[in-house]
């Protein structure tokens, strides 16, 4: 006789809470953690652990620094408040950051760099929390990513390769890794090897458009809820605008639709609600045109 | 407990505003490629002015037009080059129209000059700032 509850899950195993709001960094270590014995959940923000945490309490947290929301370490100190529950923590970081790194001393827990050796390190940190789970993995998980990026990945899809440049040289300045496809089609085929965190599409594309992307990616398990930004150079009716949003069949449809030509202030403060972009508002310390606009000529 | 501690000199990123992102020198640069990459525009735009003024604008010619002039005005703006946007955001429109059957042939080619003019107009003053 098995000891597990309605939903099949071994309530004798250790459970963890992994998050990153990098999909793929989520997957690799989820995969690993399973086969090492662990109960698995996940969550891609801060605040959205937070709620997990207090609902679940899980025995260890494997959690990103920079996540949009709520910070890995805000969140670590939250969740160590001695009032709530006791817990085991492992904090990444996808950059040398020495403040980080103090912080998890004085908290307690056990500093990681994002690179090659993440999951030796990770495991040998579960090994000492979970004593018992120290089975070494003969099987490692083949379908998982193999390395773990050092920053969340953003996937830009546009027809116009003038746009995609643009996006791509500034964005990569924020600090996230950015990958282009000219069509649907490709972009499709990116998104599903590489797990962006999110996807920014044109919605009109002569080759395949934003329509053949999400009906792709929300019937290709764990794509379902990857989140889609629509730009677009043509005018949108309300009509379309909101079945865009909605989605069909009850599949989730964009999270926002962008007039082209951008206001790159407002699209990327949307970006910053799914992965961590090192970037300041304009609104709050300039104008939001580009800086070029009359100054060079 | 601490693995992995951070090596020196990788640190991580700065928070940076829009004005922030790039410098001068790579916003110039970025824009001399755009200009670079509008010249073939340029001399598609020019074939497809020749077309119309044929007797009959052949097929699919309107197609070819919209694709660019739609393209330029989604990215022009984005580079700094707003008129040039707005230039093809109107031609783009005036297709359109054309095709619903409100407009047409001179309109569609007084606003395809008017975006010939503002893209030679823009080769121009970059000529121009070049030189100086």
């Amino acid at each position: 006789m098995t000891d597990t509850d309605l939903t099949g899950v071994d309530r004798r195993a250790p459970k963890v809470l992994i998050v990153d709001d990098d999909p793929a960094a989520v997957k690799f270590l989820a995969d690993r953690c399973r086969k090492m014995g662990l109960t698995v959940q996940t969550a891609t923000n801060g605040l959205q652990a937070l709620i997990m945490a207090r609902q679940n309490l899980p025995d260890a947290l494997i959690v990103d620094v920079h996540m949009p929301e709520l910070d890995g370490l805000s969140l670590c100190s939250r969740v160590l408040d001695p009032q709530q529950f006791g817990i085991d923590i492992i904090v990444m970081s996808g950059y040398a950051d020495g403040e980080a790194a103090e912080r998890c001393d004085s908290l307690g827990a056990t500093y990681v760099r994002k690179g090659p050796a993440l999951w030796p390190t990770v495991q040998s940190a579960l090994a000492q929390i979970f004593p018992g789970m120290t089975v070494e993995m003969r099987d490692p998980p083949t379908a998982a990513p193999r390395k773990v990026r050092e920053q969340p990945l953003i996937l830009v899809i546009d027809d116009d390769p003038d746009i995609g440049k643009f996006l791509t040289t500034r964005l990569r300045k924020c600090g996230v890794d950015v990958m282009f496809a000219a069509d649907a089609k490709r972009g499709y085929h990116i998104a599903v090897r590489e797990r962006p965190s999110v996807i920014i599409s044109d919605y009109f594309m002569s080759a395949a458009d934003i329509h053949f992307l999400l009906w792709r990616l929300r019937s290709t398990a764990g794509m379902e809820n990857v989140p889609v930004l629509a730009i677009t150079g043509a005018a949108l009716d309300d009509w379309t605008t909101a079945n865009l949003k909605k989605g069909e069949f009850g599949r989730r449809g964009v999270e926002r639709v962008f007039r082209k030509p951008l206001d790159i202030d407002e699209l990327f403060s949307e970006l910053k609600r799914y992965c961590a972009l090192n970037y300041q508002p304009a609104r709050s310390d300039g104008p939001a045109t580009l800086p070029h606009a009359g100054g060079l000529g | 407990m601490t693995a992995g501690r951070p090596p020196a000199g990788d640190g991580v990123p700065q928070r940076r505003s829009l004005a922030a992102l790039l410098s001068a020198d790579e916003l110039a640069e970025e824009r001399r490629g755009y200009l670079a990459r509008l010249r073939g525009h340029a001399l598609t735009l020019a074939r497809l002015r020749a077309a119309l003024r044929g007797a009959a604008t052949p097929a699919g010619a309107l197609d070819e037009l919209r694709t660019v002039a739609h393209k330029l005005a989604g990215s022009a703006g984005l580079y700094g080059f707003e008129a040039l946007g707005v230039a093809a955001a109107t031609l783009e429109e005036s297709i359109i129209e054309r095709r619903s059957g409100d407009g047409g042939d001179r309109t569609v080619a007084a606003d395809l000059d008017a975006l010939l003019d503002r893209i030679e107009c823009e080769q121009a003053v970059a000529a121009i700032a070049c030189d100086a």
